[in-house]
């Protein structure tokens, strides 16, 4: 039976019942009436006739049973004896059948891992309802150097009433408190919510109830809702809690419920609304009533059912104008609005495209081994399927047997692959890149799987249908001239062509590769503009009702700044409101020059740091002092600022005693005048391959902030001193909390997350790429010296030196090589030119980048000929009498 | 069924392929043939008959076509596939050593 046919019979087998079932009923109709026929003629009445054909029918039902049964047996009996067929033939050569598994498993098995990972951070839909309706509305204020800021107050009240596109709109503002209930006291991460946000984002509580409209007209935070999480470390997911009364910032507070366990805040990044928060509370004052400029919230809107983004959008600018009209400001306003779901997977979308492309690739290279391999399988068995044909077997047979070897292939390699890819998405977790940190959820659920299926089918596919060339052009003549050693060499065309194809993609792949390892060296090179190396940090609240007066908190941070600087190994100390790739909020706010101006103010990234923090972190004084002691809370305000903003602001003269008008209390308008005392180096603390805003420094007296993050430098290894920090602040005040303790330089490692991610995979696949091609190429190498054996006999007999052997293979070596790197250089280039968004720092014509893989290629290649090189040199002239 | 003898299913496929050997025949005309040349002694019901047919036909051995009988019915037809002729063969041959092996054992 053909193959197709035998498919085919399956199908209908499984699909085509009702069909063939019509068909079977008519051929049993026409038997009983052909019965009934010849009971006729042998003379019986037609009852008589009907009721003996039907007894000897004997049970219709069971009959056609039977017969179904019949069917489907049968065929999966075939594809199970094809399969075993295929079995037995795949383990006669065990070694080469190992390696096409092995290899096309690697590849099948990266690329299931990578689709999970591109599955569950672009294409998996946000965990609410209906998210697709979800928007984001930023302020605009691209002329003040912030195109994507947060809304005031009354901007949210006003998009929720002066707009008619949104069901609902909503605001979240990130923040800590001090939960000092049961045990140690503990600063956790909080959202002040207005009342819209979780019904907006359709979550259900796991226990009580959400925020009502009146916990948020009511002002005050005397409410609170916890984390899943929370709720299990904290209070032992004891269902009492609810109703019950926690402390919070030494405030009883009533937990009005507990939030689903799946439940997780997924924002753009630079929302600076953390995943790490774990409860919620109303705002504790009115926002809807705040100054108009004091820009804080982050706003998420959902549209009516119907509307568009774009008519969302068209609404909100409409909104803009009127209010540009009503509250005339220099820099007008403007919003913007986005979806949520694609600007939350905005950033990532380039890196894994790149990923992607990658294990594409490297898929291709390692299916491209399977191919070889079966096609040299074909190539040493033309003898066998020639007899075969000239058996009978037809080639219709060669056909299913093909199929099912390649089939067979592709699953086995799919099996394989799927425990592959299982262990690869752990070592990808391991990896832990902050981008990527709906990671978590990666799974490989059925749709990856079926995607994965689909691949080795498609593969399997073309495994069966390469090696028939080999077959069909083993006609019965020339296999028999074959074996009787006549036929002109065969070169292994087809295989050569697969092998130099491996070669041009590897050489593209390592060019990538090359490419991003470059970006990131480029990165790691960048200087932040502080030394973040021998750093410890860690957060403590600077306010407790513990320490009421601005007084008793100065001198709570002096007293924690002796304690920590009298700690053995440890040279400076000193307290920041903000780290540097801080996952809080940003904080910045405008800056001038003058009195009152009609021009749009340009802004400033703000911070307010402790005498000592400035040296500590290694931050270079370029003219001025840093702070003292001195600069309290009674002392004239004073600030440092960068060099950007000195530049700009007072172009060729010095900022030194200058004054400057500022907004450290974030009022909505600079009021207050600090006098600038020194200048220092631009700090890369938000975006490490750009400068972006300038930046003013505020004494940490002078500019509260709650809580503060302290860094302490020493001469030893941070991660150590970790205890000895812990028990000095314990010593100074057991009460205090004492949180993210870590080394600094972790926070500029997740800055790099997402190259040093990208570099990584690409790298690894690049490196996989590499052997697989080094494997093709011997493959066929090792091939035509087998092939050529009896003809380097003869040259040996006839005077030809092993040397001048061993360069005729290397010289068959350097034509794959040679002509794969040409084309791959071909395609390096354009792939350079592909990823381009992802570089930085490097020319997608680098020159380190395209110079370094090619004799990284050549010399893998040169490695995979070693051996036939050996087995060509030691031919000898037995070789030929033997064949003979 | 009564008097005739119950079939081994082996059997039954060798009988059903020797049958064909000769030329196409639809259900009832390879119930009779068999019928005749064993003289009544295998009578095989349509409720082997057809099984075995279709399970045949997946297999390959027989292929089914609908034509006209004599009668001028229409009738699903079977031919010996030459896949079907070589499987006769080989079950020719199977048959003839277990029959020679049963004589010997029935003679010692």
């Amino acid at each position: 039976m053909r193959p197709l046919a035998r498919l085919g019979s399956l199908w209908r087998g499984i699909v085509q019942r009702s069909r063939m079932d019509a068909e079977l009923d008519e051929e049993l109709d026409g038997y009983f009436e052909e019965l009934v026929a010849r009971k006729l003629a042998a003379g019986a009445s037609p009852d008589e006739a009907r009721r003996a054909a039907r007894r000897e029918m004997g049970g219709v039902q069971q009959l056609k049973q039977a017969v179904r049964e019949s069917w489907l047996v049968s065929s999966w009996d075939a594809v199970l004896q094809d399969v075993r067929q295929a079995w037995r033939g795949l383990r006669s050569t065990p070694g080469m059948s190992m390696l096409a598994v092995v290899t096309f498993a690697l590849g099948i098995g990266s690329a299931t891992a990578i689709l999970g990972v591109v599955r569950a951070t672009l294409f998996a839909p946000l965990p609410y309802r209906d998210p697709s309706r979800l928007l984001l509305v930023w302020a605009d204020l691209t002329a003040a150097g912030h195109p994507r800021a947060p809304l005031s107050g009354p901007e949210l009240h006003d998009l929720g009433h002066r707009t008619s596109s949104f069901e609902s709109v909503a605001g979240v503002w990130a923040n800590s408190i001090t939960l000092s209930h049961h045990g140690e006291p503990e600063f956790v991460r909080i959202g002040f919510v207005t009342a819209s946000f979780f019904p907006l984002l359709g979550v259900q509580p796991a226990a009580g109830r959400l925020f009502a409209q009146a916990d948020d007209v009511d002002g005050q935070s005397t409410s609170i809702l916890l984390s899943f999480g929370l709720w299990q470390r904290r209070f032992g997911g004891d269902p009492g809690i609810v109703g019950r009364a926690i402390t919070v910032n030494d405030r009883p507070t009533i937990v009005l419920g507990v939030l689903p366990a799946g439940f997780r805040l997924l924002l753009p990044h630079d929302a600076g609304v953390p995943d790490s928060i774990e409860a919620f509370q109303p705002f504790p004052w009115r926002i809807a009533e705040g100054p108009r400029g004091q820009r804080f919230l982050r706003v998420v809107a959902r549209t009516k059912p119907g509307v568009g983004l774009v008519e969302a959008r068209q609404d909100v600018d409409r909104m803009a104008a009127q209010l540009s009209r009503e509250f005339p400001n220099p820099g007008g306003t403007a919003f913007k609005t986005v979806g949520l779901e694609a600007d939350i997977t905005k950033p990532l979308r380039g890196p894994l495209f790149v990923v992607t492309a990658s294990v594409a690739l490297l898929l291709v290279i390692s299916a491209v081994n399977v191919l070889g391999v079966l096609i040299a399988r074909a190539a040493a068995r033309r003898r066998e399927i020639a007899v075969r044909v000239a058996l009978g077997a037809g080639l219709s047979r060669i056909l299913r047997l093909s199929l099912a070897e390649g089939l067979t292939l592709a699953a086995l390699g799919a099996a394989v692959g799927v425990v592959v890819a299982r262990a690869g998405l752990s070592l990808l977790l391991a990896l832990q890149p902050e981008a990527l940190r709906r990671l978590g959820e990666v799974t490989l659920d059925w749709r990856v799987l079926a995607w994965t299926s689909g691949l080795a089918l498609a593969w399997g596919a073309l495994f069966a249908l390469a090696p028939l060339r080999e077959y069909a052009r083993g006609g019965v003549a020339t296999a028999l001239a074959a074996a009787r050693g006549e036929a002109r060499r065969m070169r292994p065309r087809a295989r050569s062509a697969l092998v130099i194809a491996q070669v041009a993609l590897t050489l593209v792949l390592l060019t990538g590769a090359g490419l991003l390892a470059r970006t990131f060296a480029r990165i790691l090179a960048i200087d932040p503009g502080f030394r973040a190396a021998s750093v410890l940090s860690f957060r403590v609240p600077s306010a407790t009702p513990r320490y009421p007066t601005p007084a008793a908190r100065d001198a709570l941070a002096r007293t924690l700044r002796t304690a920590l600087g009298a700690l053995p190994s440890v040279t400076s100390v000193g307290a920041t409101s903000h780290l540097p790739y801080d996952t809080i909020p940003n904080w910045g706010g405008p800056y001038s020059l003058v009195e009152a101006t009609d021009e749009a103010l340009p802004s400033a990234d703000y911070r307010s740091v402790g005498p000592g923090l400035l040296e500590t972190a290694g931050v270079e004084l370029l003219s001025g002092r840093f702070f003292t002691d001195a600069d309290g809370p009674q002392a004239e305000p004073v600030a440092i600022v960068d060099e950007l903003l000195a530049r700009k602001a007072w172009p060729g003269a010095s900022p030194l005693g200058q004054r400057l008008r500022v907004d450290p209390f974030s009022s909505g308008s600079p009021n207050t005048w600090v006098r600038v005392v020194g200048v220092v180096r631009h700090v890369r603390h938000r975006s490490l391959v750009e400068a972006l805003n300038e930046q003013v420094y505020f004494p940490l007296s002078q500019a509260f902030r709650n809580p503060v993050a302290y860094l302490v430098r020493t001469t030893g290894d941070p991660a150590a001193l970790a205890p000895a920090v812990r028990a000095a602040v314990r010593g100074v005040d057991p009460t205090l909390p004492i949180y993210e303790t870590q080394p600094l330089a972790s926070n500029l490692e997740r800055a790099r997350g997402v190259e040093r991610f990208t570099m990584i995979l690409v790298g690894v696949f690049a490196g996989m790429a590499l052997v697989l091609a080094a494997i093709g190429v011997y493959g066929v190498i090792a091939y035509l010296v087998v092939e050529r054996r009896r003809e380097f006999g003869v040259r040996l007999a006839l005077g030809a030196t092993r040397r001048q052997i061993g360069v005729l293979v290397l010289l068959e070596g350097a034509k794959l090589v040679g002509i794969g790197a040409a084309l791959g250089l071909l395609g390096a280039i354009a792939a350079g030119q592909l990823i381009r968004a992802q570089l930085f720092g490097v020319g997608p014509a680098d020159a380190l980048a395209y110079g370094a893989p090619l004799p990284v290629l050549v010399g893998a290649a040169l490695v995979a000929c070693l051996w036939p090189v050996r087995c060509a040199t030691a031919a000898s002239v037995l070789d030929v009498l033997r064949a003979e | 069924m009564g008097k005739s003898t119950e079939l081994l299913r082996g059997t039954l496929d060798l009988m059903l392929l020797k049958t064909l050997e000769l030329g196409p025949r639809h259900g009832i005309s390879v119930a009779e043939r068999i019928r005749q040349t064993t003289a009544g002694t295998f009578d095989v019901s349509p409720g082997s008959l057809f099984p075995a047919l279709h399970r045949l036909e997946q297999n390959g051995f027989i292929r089914g076509s609908w034509t006209q009988s004599a009668e001028g019915r229409r009738v699903k037809a079977y031919t010996l596939t030459p896949q079907g002729r070589r499987q006769l063969a080989v079950e020719k041959r199977e048959w003839a050593r277990i029959a020679l092996a049963m004589a010997q054992v029935l003679e010692s």
